[in-house]
């Protein structure tokens, strides 16, 4: 164990490290950290219309949905301007993340990074009007005329495309990977091109905000006719719009590949494993955790806003779904450990810590327990924390894979408590607060035996707890 | 004077460290300032601090943070059993050593 141990910490930590203080990679984390805001307005208005409209609407209170319709439309408004636009938030929220990891204009990179994202958007849209009363003998008449019309089915349509338009379908969840992308590109560009000074510099008695407006303007251009160029190749050479290129071959797949029940498994598996060396697991996978998983909520958000029920949601593992059914209480669903604690422990230093680490413990906040207890390099403890988090994982998966549970599709602030959460996450389904609860329940049957062997082992390791 | 900055990931359980360092320090009629900021924003604040204090979940950061202040400042991660049982005593007492070692 110790050998092991040893080795981990020579080879797996640098690299563990490495990772969660890569430039990039705590920008992208921050990025996220930094809409948050604007993706939990989204789903309050989501959640709100699920318990204002969906849920009554199921039970026949049809009076009751009708006087809230004014709420609703409100809620409604909510969505467009929070959920549907993520992925321009996303891309300003990044520019300036980045450019401020490198100690230069933040609001600069911010806003070049979002004009970079803006101009590979395709700008026109496609309007199909059927045309009332015109059967499909006149199309010839209309042809001869010079109107473009065609046959659909009994009627005659006529295309209409207009300019000037920016898509939902480009700029919600189907939009992120682009805008991680394409904002990572222009806002690398801005930065390194400020980084060695190639600006125009005004004299010192200009107004500083003056003249950092002036500095960005050549890294500015230059980022943005590289996003402009990149986007026009795209669709020269391709067809498609260079977001269509990246929805369709590169976020589709990696969301596709994080679906699996491995995936999850592996996913809870290495948050321990990093927790297990006092690493902050979740922060540093967050790059996967975030960059992965929370478009595939934000993608279940935007299926259960367009069609109003549970039934058909893309993806059935989300970002929620690690905090719903394997994080109660923390990483390694220390809840249950503090509850068995409590029940069991005849140990006055566990029983310190869980005192202790309870009142946070039900907010899902462990560090007292992690570096309390300790679990971090304790082997005593490792076999429970390892494998708990993936085997309730696994319970939920598959209920919700057997359609007994939904997917997760709204986003719930992670401190809310063990069942809450998932019922909330699930826009308010009682069974998946019961299994989350279950899941509770089956850590605590894990931790147990723990515990108990614990108090056996108090006497020797007495001493080293005061030391 | 002293100011003492605590580092950590997302800043939830240090904020209670962070009382509790603040709590001890008053009780021996120390005056220090105490506070807590995540990795991000720890770049501006580590110019007002004068020691660095990095909780053990990003202890990771310790040779980058030293980088950071030129070595100029002392830069030292909370012991684990300090963090976790949020000894503010221990933590200020460790915290007050660092500095005396380093500006010796």
């Amino acid at each position: 164990m110790n050998g092991f141990t040893r080795w981990m910490e020579e080879h797996f930590l640098p690299v563990a490290a490495k990772i969660g203080s890569q430039r990039h990679l705590v920008a992208i984390r921050d990025a996220f950290i930094g809409i948050m805001p604007i993706t939990m307005v989204g789903s309050v208005a989501v959640l709100l219309n699920v318990f204002f409209r969906d849920l009554p609407t199921e039970w026949g209170f049809t009076g009751f949905v009708e006087a809230m319709s004014p709420l609703i439309g409100v809620n409604g408004n909510v969505w467009f301007g929070s959920i549907a636009i993520l992925a321009l938030s996303f891309v300003f929220s990044l520019g300036y993340n980045i450019a401020k990891s490198y100690n230069i204009n933040a609001l600069g990179g911010g806003v070049v990074a979002f004009s970079s994202l803006i101009v590979t958007l395709p700008q026109t849209a496609d309007f199909s009007y059927a045309l009332p009363g015109v059967s499909p003998d006149n199309l010839d008449a209309l042809t001869n005329l010079g109107i473009e019309a065609q046959i659909v089915g009994e009627g005659v349509n006529i295309d209409i495309a207009q300019w000037g338009y920016i898509g939902t379908a480009y700029t919600g969840a189907a939009g992120l990977f682009t805008a991680l992308i394409i904002g990572l590109l222009s806002s690398m560009i801005y930065v390194k091109l400020m980084d060695r000074g190639v600006t125009i510099k005004l004299p010192d008695t200009v107004p500083s905000a003056v003249s950092k407006a002036f500095a960005a303007i050549i890294p500015g251009i230059v980022a943005v006719y590289v996003a402009a160029i990149l986007g026009y190749m795209s669709v020269s050479f391709f067809g498609l719009s260079i977001n269509d290129l990246i929805l369709e071959y590169i976020q589709r797949p990696l969301l596709g590949l994080s679906q699996g029940l491995f995936s999850v498994v592996l996913a809870t598996f290495l948050v321990q494993v990093f927790w297990f060396f006092g690493l902050h697991g979740h922060n540093v996978l967050a790059p996967i955790m975030d960059g992965v998983y929370l478009p595939a909520l934000v993608t279940n958000t935007e299926a259960y806003q367009a069609t109003q029920s549970t039934a058909d949601l893309p993806y059935l593992w989300t970002r929620v779904s690690f905090d719903a059914y394997a994080q109660m209480g923390g990483s390694g669903i220390t809840l249950a450990l503090i509850i068995a604690i409590f029940i069991f422990s005849k140990r006055k230093d566990s029983r310190t810590i869980a005192k202790l680490g309870a009142p946070m413990g039900v907010f899902n906040i462990n560090e007292p327990v992690i570096f309390g207890m300790p679990i971090v390099l304790n082997p005593f403890y490792i076999i429970p924390w390892l494998i708990i988090p993936p085997i309730t994982a696994t319970i939920a998966y598959l209920l919700t894979a057997a359609g007994v549970i939904p997917p997760t599709f709204v986003v719930v602030p992670w401190v809310m408590p063990v069942g809450i959460l998932a019922y909330l996450a699930t826009g308010g389904n009682i069974l998946a607060g019961l299994v989350s609860l279950f899941n509770l329940f089956v850590a605590f049957a894990i931790w147990t035996p723990f515990v108990l062997l614990a108090n056996r082992v108090k006497d020797t390791e007495e001493d080293e707890t005061v030391a | 004077m002293i100011n003492i900055l605590l580092v950590c990931s997302a800043g939830m359980s240090t904020s209670m460290l962070v009382k509790k360092m603040q709590e001890a320090a008053e009780k021996r009629d120390l005056e220090a300032k105490v506070w807590a900021v995540g990795d991000s924003e720890s770049h501006e604040e580590s110019k007002k601090a004068d020691i660095i204090l990095l909780g053990p979940q990003v202890k990771y950061l310790e040779s980058k943070m030293k980088d950071r202040v030129n070595n100029e400042k002392p830069v030292s991660v909370i012991d684990m059993r300090v963090y976790g049982t949020m000894n503010g005593e221990k933590a200020l007492d460790n915290a007050l050593e660092a500095h005396k070692n380093f500006n010796k």
